[in-house]
């Protein structure tokens, strides 16, 4: 008897929170999301939409690890990564492309000043 | 296993209909993107990511044709689209950096131009402002040096003018000394210079010439000295004429000779004209009869010739 609660009690580990995937692979895609909005990525639309996209694949990766779907649960972290590292460099080029602008308006004013 | 010749012809159909089933649209994205990451500055600058983005399409790709349609083609479909989409931004982004940078060099040179244009400008504006400088300087020590000269030509003329005056008023002694406005007249008595009828200086003329002599040495360079002789009206004109202007002629000669520089003298004959008391009587005429020394100015000479030309 001790023996089958025992199974059962490993079992239901394993369905409801046993989920093997790694801690550490959520670990990295929550840093990488909290990396994309760290550099402003809610202010940029596109960036934005991308970085909604990585918080509900993650929210939908643990839901498919709760429910065992492991693989699937993989998967989706990865396509919440993808989105979270094109929302940080859609960010992150945005702002280099504005101070490229920013640098060559200077450089005509410059120039403008001098004529 | 009774079931597995019944169930082999399914599997063969569920195969085909796998096998035959077409991309995904996540693939058919996730390779649009590629190929335009391909082209994009990404093949410039950031290959790495553009492989990794080309091994995330064959891990897609790979499982489409091991399942077609599948969940995992799909979310590999979906991620290599992303990192495709990821290898082109990161290309604009490298880009980006580099326009920056040579923005950023533009900048600064044009700047060091500038600056630099400034000091020269500067420079030459101080050079410039040096040189003008020293011109007023020089201008003013100029103007000291002429003033100071001004002043001791004003000093020496006023000095000269006053002993060349003290000269002429101790003329008085032997002359009549008169000041008109053709200059200063110094009227010697024809009678105290001349054997009558005659242009003869007397021993006693010669004194008073002497004096006259010294007189007209003291006087300025640009003082001219006419001499004007005249007679009383006996006797024909062509004669009286004639005898003044011997006079005269006579009378600059003798001065030349005691060191009047002859260029500032004048002889003119003037006959009986000008009488200076009436020819009636042997006192006016003996009045009449005389020398006239005229000393002028330049200034008073040159109004005189132009006075005359009219």
């Amino acid at each position: 008897m001790m023996r089958f609660a025992s199974t059962l009690f490993t079992l239901t580990v394993v369905a409801c929170g046993g989920s093997t995937l790694p801690p550490a692979r959520i670990a990295d895609t929550q840093s990488s999301i909290s990396a994309a909005a760290a550099v402003g990525a809610e202010q940029n639309p596109q960036a934005a939409l991308h970085l909604k996209m990585a918080r509900d694949q993650l929210n939908q990766a643990q839901e498919l690890a709760n429910d065992g779907k492991d693989d699937q649960a993989k998967l989706v972290l990865q396509r919440a990564n993808a989105d979270a590292e094109v929302a940080l460099m859609i960010t992150r080029e945005a702002e280099a492309s504005a101070g490229v602008r920013k640098t060559q308006a200077d450089v005509q004013a410059l120039q403008n000043r001098n004529q | 296993m009774k079931l597995t010749p019944l169930l082999c012809p399914f599997t063969l159909v569920a195969a085909f209909g796998c096998a035959a089933t077409g991309p995904s649209p996540e693939l058919m994205d996730a390779r649009r993107a590629y190929d335009g990451a391909r082209t994009s500055e990404a093949a410039t600058y950031s290959p790495d990511k553009l492989l990794s983005a080309k091994q995330a399409l064959e891990k897609a790709e790979s499982a489409h044709a091991d399942d077609a349609g599948s969940f995992e083609e799909k979310s590999l479909a979906y991620v290599a689209q992303r990192k495709a989409q990821y290898a082109t931004v990161y290309g604009m982004y490298e880009k980006d950096r580099r326009d920056q940078a040579e923005a950023q060099q533009a900048y600064r040179d044009k700047q060091d131009t500038l600056r630099r244009s400034a000091v020269q400008q500067a420079t030459e504006a101080q050079k410039s402002l040096a040189a003008t400088w020293d011109n007023l300087a020089n201008a003013r020590n100029q103007l000291a040096v002429q003033q100071t000269q001004l002043q001791s030509e004003k000093e020496a003329r006023a000095k000269a003018e006053q002993s060349a005056a003290a000269a002429l008023a101790s003329l008085s002694k032997i002359a009549q000394v008169k000041e008109e406005q053709r200059g200063v007249v110094i009227t010697l008595d024809g009678q105290v210079l001349f054997v009558t009828g005659k242009a003869e200086l007397l021993p006693i003329a010669r004194d008073r010439l002497n004096e006259v002599a010294k007189s007209l040495k003291e006087l300025d360079d640009d003082k001219l000295v006419s001499i004007e002789g005249f007679t009383d009206s006996r006797g024909a004109d062509d004669m009286n004429q004639r005898l003044s202007q011997d006079r005269a002629n006579a009378v600059r000669d003798y001065l030349s000779s005691q060191g009047v520089k002859p260029e500032k003298l004048r002889a003119i004959g003037r006959g009986e004209a000008n009488p200076v008391a009436s020819n009636d009587t042997p006192e006016g005429r003996a009045n009449n009869r005389r020398v006239e020394i005229v000393v002028q100015s330049s200034a008073q000479a040159a109004a005189g010739m132009s006075s005359a030309r009219q």
